[in-house]
């Protein structure tokens, strides 16, 4: 009976001591091995990606959004017929089938089959019920009004870091900041999230309010874009600005591209042309040796000047008139774009001061506008000047500007003389709150006399003068014209030119200040044949969009009391081609549906290409 | 074991009466006292921390729809802008509802005296 109790206390012992030695192996000495073991496999950390701030324009309109999407990947490993699954993939991803076969054999266990895939083809993918094809969710960027702005709004690559426009130049700002979260997995893979599990909330990125308005945008950009195709010139760029604040409310260049598919167009479509193509501006010059003229008191606007009757010869050169005038007052100088006449202007500020008033309205250096790759232009400095460099500076030649820079120099006029800086992004939005940017405005550049004297003088140019085309019903306009011959080989051409207008509309308190320059317009090719009818088409739009009523009563001016007309009408002798009712659904979304971007025809049209 | 020469002798053991072991009692009432306390305890700690598991769950998986929520909006959000995009509307106007844009005498301005600026 002892024996048997004996070996039993004996075979306890070992068995708890051998108990107890396993336990503490586990417990004690491999503790942290075990407990990493498990935390990797229960817990995981979940990187929170911010959203990228959204865009918005004047009116609140969204023009740079991201959204969530689905990115297709494989786990080779798990695929059961690679083959058959590249050729399935393939056809319906628009993919190369030998190529992705080929990744597909990879010894890996993640390859990517496309990224950020529409919400469609994820579903079309899906679909096919592919074992080792996985979903991993992605943000993309899309740009819901393709290619409008699309060079002011510029766009991000494929890890959503800005690459071009107002993306790069404010990405830090609507980029946000990553977080983490570490969660709980079980045997069933559902999340479980505790209160003692480490939390780094994602930062949202800020969004952007332009002071860009999506509808002038589209008007300046169909009216150039008509003009480059009438015109058959190489190139167009516009630029029209609020000449009170400086904000940006159009900035177009054709041709653009689609910030959806940038890569699906040319590099040189993808920049601001308005802020990084630089070229003589010609006679839109002779403003600003005006405004010195003026500025000095060395003339008034109907002080005569002679203009030699078709030249003048300076240091042994002849320099031509496009036209033999004789006395013509300042204010007809301007009307008749006369380059005598402005060279004599310049002749009459001397070097000094034309250079003190040129740079004073900034050419030579940046606008300070908040785009990427501004260009400063060239103006030479003094000691650089040649002989003839005032004269032909004066009237536009042997300088190099932008056309924002035209623009702020006419928006000083038009505001009554005070320098502007062109902005695009009047606040940026946060959890914070809402912060303005707009600059304030810069020093006086003009006296409020001058700047009068001015805007009279440049409405004779649209009324009277080399601007006829640029008149718009109802609404008086001052602008000037301008026709610069271009450098080819080192030598001005004579049959390559560059046509501008730069105005200002209406006369009294001006809304709106832009120009509009065509690169190599042909047969037509003066200003005031091709870029002024185009500045006064847009603004013929533009005006009564914004409600600014014209200035004229016509004889058959309905009553304001009348009921409302709609903005667009029907066309007198049309009718409606189908049943309204039928034709208006077709490719409006049902917004009941419970999975709308199945029927979205947005995804239709902003389908990436990868 | 009955002998022939053992005498039976009657016992008197009648009175013996069982006596409570009061201090005893005392010790029992506080184990199971201390037991009670710390089976409460034991339970109120579980049932809290099923709680909170059960919560966590729950936090998770709201946590998930806000996460599809926000993205549905945004999605939404996306649709909207795409068919407020003017380019767009112009060009429904005018092919599909045969719409043109109106001239300067045929447009009121609200709010705005005859021929007069705002």
């Amino acid at each position: 009976m002892k024996r048997r109790a004996l070996l039993l206390m004996v075979g306890l012992t070992f068995w708890v001591a051998g108990l107890s030695a396993r336990l503490h192996h586990l417990q004690i000495r491999q503790h942290d091995h075990y407990q990493n073991l498990a935390a990797n496999q229960q817990r995981r950390v979940l990187d929170l990606e911010p959203p990228r701030g959204t865009i918005y324009d004047a009116r609140g309109r969204v023009l740079a959004v991201s959204v969530e999407v689905e990115s297709a990947y494989a786990d080779p490993r798990q695929l059961e017929d690679p083959r058959r699954t590249a050729d399935e993939l393939a056809a319906v991803l628009d993919l190369d089938a030998d190529r992705l076969y080929q990744r597909l054999q990879q010894d890996l266990d993640f390859v990517f089959v496309a990224r950020k895939l529409d919400p469609p083809q994820a579903a079309e993918v899906a679909a096919l019920e592919l074992p080792g094809i996985h979903f991993v969710k992605e943000s993309k960027r899309y740009y819901p009004m393709g290619p409008l702005a699309a060079s002011v709004l510029g766009f991000v690559g494929t890890d959503h870091k800005g690459l071009a426009g107002l993306e790069a130049q404010y990405d830090s700002v609507v980029a946000g900041v990553p977080g983490s979260r570490t969660v709980m997995r079980d045997a069933h893979r559902r999340t479980l999230l505790s209160p003692r599990l480490a939390v780094v909330e994602a930062e949202p990125g800020a969004d952007l309010h332009l002071t860009l308005d999506a509808t002038v945008q589209h008007i300046v950009e169909r009216e150039l874009a008509t003009a480059v195709e009438k015109y058959q010139a190489s190139r167009g760029v516009a630029a029209f600005l609020d000449p009170q604040t400086g904000g940006v409310v159009a900035l177009a260049g054709w041709p653009t591209f689609d910030p959806n598919h940038f890569a699906d167009s040319p590099r040189e479509n993808w920049g601001t042309s308005a802020i990084e193509h630089a070229y003589e501006p010609g006679s839109t010059f002779k403003m600003v040796t005006a405004a010195a003229v003026l500025e000095h008191e060395l003339l008034t606007p109907d002080d005569v000047l002679y203009c030699e009757m078709g030249g003048i010869t300076l240091a042994g050169q002849r320099i031509r008139d496009h036209h033999p005038f004789g006395d013509l007052s300042l204010r007809e100088v301007m009307a008749r774009s006369s380059n005598v006449g402005v060279i004599k202007l310049g002749l009459l500020l001397g070097e000094e001061r034309l250079h003190r008033a040129i740079d004073q309205f900034g050419f030579g250096s940046r606008t300070g506008v908040d785009l990427p790759g501004e260009n400063p232009g060239i103006v030479r400095p003094l000691d650089r000047w040649a002989a003839l460099s005032k004269a032909y500076i004066s009237f536009g030649q042997e300088i190099s500007v932008t056309p924002l820079q035209m623009a702020r120099s006419l928006a000083v006029v038009a505001n009554g003389g005070e320098q502007v800086r062109p902005h695009v992004v009047s606040a940026v939005s946060d959890r914070e709150g809402r912060r303005a940017l707009t600059p304030p405005r810069g020093e006086r550049l003009l006296t409020p006399r001058v700047a009068t004297q001015l805007q009279e003088m440049l409405s004779g140019v649209v009324a009277d003068g080399t601007a006829r085309s640029a008149q718009i019903p109802g609404y008086p306009a001052g602008g000037k014209t301008g026709t610069a011959q271009k450098v080819i080989g080192g030598r001005y051409s004579q049959t390559r030119f560059v046509a501008s207008f730069m105005g200002f509309v209406p006369l009294e308190n001006p809304r709106l200040v832009g120009i509009i320059v065509l690169d190599e317009p042909r047969p037509l090719y003066h200003g005031g044949q091709v870029a002024a009818p185009t500045f006064a088409a847009i603004a013929r739009q533009v005006l009564p969009y914004w409600g600014i009523a014209p200035q004229f009563n016509p004889p058959d001016w309905p009553d304001p009391l009348a009921p409302q007309m709609p903005s667009l009408q029907l066309a007198a002798s049309q009718e409606l081609p189908v049943p309204l009712a039928e034709e208006a659904r077709d490719g409006i979304p049902e917004f009941e549906n419970p999975s709308p971007e199945e029927s979205h025809p947005a995804w239709r049209v902003l389908e990436g290409r990868r | 074991m009955r002998t022939s020469y053992a005498k039976s002798r009657p016992v008197h053991n009648r009175y013996l009466v069982r006596e409570r072991d009061r201090s005893l009692l005392v010790d029992l009432a506080r184990v199971a006292g201390a037991i009670l306390v710390v089976g409460s305890a034991l339970l109120g700690y579980t049932w809290l921390h099923l709680g909170l598991i059960e919560n966590g769950y729950a936090v998770g998986e709201l946590q998930q729809k806000i996460v599809e929520l926000e993205r549905r909006e945004r999605h939404l959000r996306l649709e909207a802008a795409y068919l407020a995009s003017p380019p767009r509307l112009e060009a429904w106007a005018v092919e599909h509802l045969g719409m043109s844009a109106p001239e300067l005498d045929q447009m009121i301005f609200v709010g705005v005296s005859r021929g007069g600026l705002p």
